[in-house]
């Protein structure tokens, strides 16, 4: 018989990285699911990912007027345990820490850190034979962080949709539902399909790519990563820039990037991933007060590692 | 069945005495009261409708199995007779290259068709493993003697033919084994972290499934899976081997096939009791009854497969999920084809 093993990736992935949240809750999520076989290593699995960015010196402007070049630095960390309730749901509880800081220029709105954390609270379901869903709250505190309240609570979600085709095809149906944002919600759709036996494109957002089997253990790939996240600032943070309007304001975050990488699985567990490109969009958008920057391309670095376990 | 087939059964000595199949209720009553399917339509079934569940997360960590329930318009033993002759090389969605039966006893030139053609991908993959076997690793299922056989022969010529007629004897040697010795001739795979026997890859399998062991009981019994293989089978299987493609990667395999009539309705077995690499092994068993819809009289076949492979135990949560639901669209392309091929030749 024929026996399609491909690895299956279909985490159903969230429409864009989101936040988390404490610690205490991770511990208590760990903990939770305890009437479904906790003990059965199988009915339990790990996700973490790790991943850190740089990106070089980017001509920036507000509004049409030059503030300078700005780099940035990006950590995501994000670990999530799930367990199985039934044998066709899963929970998921975890916690996310993500920070984007930057270069500040002498002038402008521009903030030098945006950060969240956040918890992860979802479920994995199958609906039907060939449909399988996620969704995940991610509440948490999405700010500069200079002042932390309750301004900061967010609490975005996403749902995922996937329709298994076959070993080769399969499509995705996504939804992020930020209601802070300036698009409460977002839908989107990609697909994985794997047309040759050496390629895949793997169209899902937030990383679309094509990507090219050298062996095994070493897949290259060219594609695109999409960060975006709405936070808010501090209190003071439009008294700081001289445009008091932007004080405790809303700010949406989106930045694209494109180009090649490599992807290495060290181990059938962990997966190591290095990328380079080009940043082709930044912007920060204070949507209510019609303020936004831009920032013109740059180059960018990354590394990634994605253990499952 | 010949490649139709996952895998085979190993049945607990334990769950024998408590068999009490559904023999002689209706088939449809029969496979609910046995399988996961909660609603069985007849009609629907013979008209082509193919149900198909996964199994249950299994605390065997290669472990994953599916049930599947179809109906063909044919008479069970005619079906017994289909499942084990249809050629799935002629069906291109299942990526079958090459498959053939065995004599009893196997003979080296029942591998003669065996050719690995490194213009194929896949197939270069397998060559390429070959070569750069060691006898402490090689990624591929051997023992350590086969391993340092095979280095031998295939050594660092890359001619294809070379390779292929140095597999050729490796399956010859292995199908005799088990044609003289049954389960208890299936060397483990040796090349890995420890010692690994197919067998009791898919004995460890059944063992989590208690209400399927029993309701095969009688063929696991009698093909000698279900006393740990130290009797040999009273049953005659049929012999294959086939080189497929699995995971992107070129597999060898050899199977056995046992069938046996169980009152009015047919058990068989596909167990694969060699398997080169990707997998470990993989077993289906059948449950064949005659059904009647109306004027219309066919079987419905229920199949449950097993399959044991060293991805799964690093494929969890979500993933493991999407991965017995894609197992059974690769089973279920299977079953159109097979069924496909009744439609052409009746």
């Amino acid at each position: 018989m024929n026996r399609h093993l491909d690895t299956i990736w279909l985490a159903v992935k969230c429409i864009f990285s989101c936040a988390s949240f404490p610690a205490m809750l991770l511990a208590a999520a760990l903990a939770a699911p305890a009437g479904s076989a906790a003990a059965e290593s199988m009915a339990v699995s790990h996700e973490l990912d790790v991943e850190l960015g740089f990106t070089g010196r980017a001509l920036t402007l507000q509004d049409d007027r030059h503030l300078g070049s700005v780099t940035g630095l990006d950590a995501d960390i994000k670990y999530v345990v799930s367990s199985h309730v039934t044998n066709d749901l899963l929970l998921r509880f975890g916690a996310e820490w993500e920070r984007f800081s930057f270069g500040r220029p002498q002038t402008g709105a521009q903030p030098d850190t945006l950060q969240q954390v956040s918890a992860v609270i979802g479920l994995d379901y199958q609906l039907a034979d060939q449909w399988l869903m996620r969704a995940d709250i991610q509440p948490g505190l999405y700010g500069d962080f200079r002042q932390v309240g309750w301004r900061s609570f967010d609490a975005p979600l996403m749902l995922g949709l996937v329709y298994l085709h076959d070993a080769d095809l399969q499509w995705f149906f996504g939804l992020r539902v930020d209601l802070r944002s300036q698009y409460p919600a977002l839908p989107a759709a990609g697909v994985r399909w794997k047309f040759a036996d050496a390629w895949t494109l793997d169209f899902q957002l937030p990383r679309p790519r094509v990507e090219y089997d050298v062996n095994d253990k070493l897949q290259a790939y060219f594609g695109a990563g999409i960060k975006a996240g709405t936070y808010v600032v501090g209190d003071h943070f439009g008294d700081d820039h001289g445009m008091p309007i932007l004080n405790h304001a809303t700010v949406d975050y989106t930045d694209v990037r494109v180009g090649p990488g490599f992807s290495w699985k060290v181990l059938p567990t962990l997966t190591l991933e290095a990328g380079g490109g080009c940043m082709v969009h930044r912007s920060w958008d204070f949507f209510d007060q019609h303020v936004r920057l831009d920032s013109r391309p740059a180059p960018y670095l990354q590394l990634a590692a994605h253990a499952r376990f | 069945m010949k490649r139709l087939s996952i895998c085979l059964i190993i049945g607990l000595c334990c769950a024998v005495s408590i068999a009490a199949p559904a023999h002689d209720l209706d088939p449809l009553k029969s496979l609910q009261q046995v399988s996961g399917f909660p609603n069985i339509d007849a009609k629907r079934l013979m008209g082509g409708e193919i149900l198909g569940q996964r199994g249950p997360l299994m605390n065997s960590p290669h472990g994953i199995s599916s049930q599947i329930c179809y109906a063909v318009r044919l008479t069970p033993a005619e079906t017994v007779k289909r499942l084990q002759t249809w050629e799935p090389t002629r069906c291109e969605s299942l990526k079958v290259y090459a498959s053939s039966g065995l004599q009893i006893p196997c003979e080296l030139k029942d591998f003669n068709s065996l050719h690995l053609d490194p213009g194929q991908r896949p197939v270069k993959w397998l060559l390429d493993k070959t070569q750069a076997i060691t006898a402490d690793n090689s990624g591929l299922n051997l023992t350590r003697s086969e391993a340092h056989e095979l280095a031998g022969c295939a050594g660092k010529n890359p001619d294809p033919n070379r390779v292929s007629s140095c597999w050729a004897k490796l399956l010859f040697e292995r199908a005799t084994a088990f044609q003289n010795k049954g389960l208890t001739g299936v060397l483990p795979y040796e090349t890995g972290e420890e010692p690994l026997s197919p067998a009791a890859q898919v004995r460890l399998m059944l063992q989590e499934q208690g209400r399927i062991t029993r309701e095969f009981a009688p063929i696991l019994q009698k093909s000698g899976l279900m006393n740990d293989g130290a009797l040999v089978s009273p049953l005659t299987p049929s012999y294959n081997w086939s080189l497929f493609e699995a995971d992107r990667h070129a597999t060898l395999n050899l199977g056995a096939v046992y069938q046996l009539a169980v009152g009015d309705h047919y058990q068989l077995l596909d167990f694969h009791y060699y398997v080169s690499g990707c997998y470990y092994t993989a077993a289906t068993l059948y449950e064949i009854w005659p059904i009647r819809v109306g004027e219309t009289t066919g079987s419905l076949v229920w199949r449950v497969d097993f399959l044991a492979a060293p991805s799964l135990r690093y494929t969890k949560g979500i993933e493991r999920i999407a991965y017995g639901s894609v197992m059974i669209q690769e089973i279920k392309k299977e079953i159109r084809c097979f069924q496909n091929e009744i439609r052409t030749k009746p």
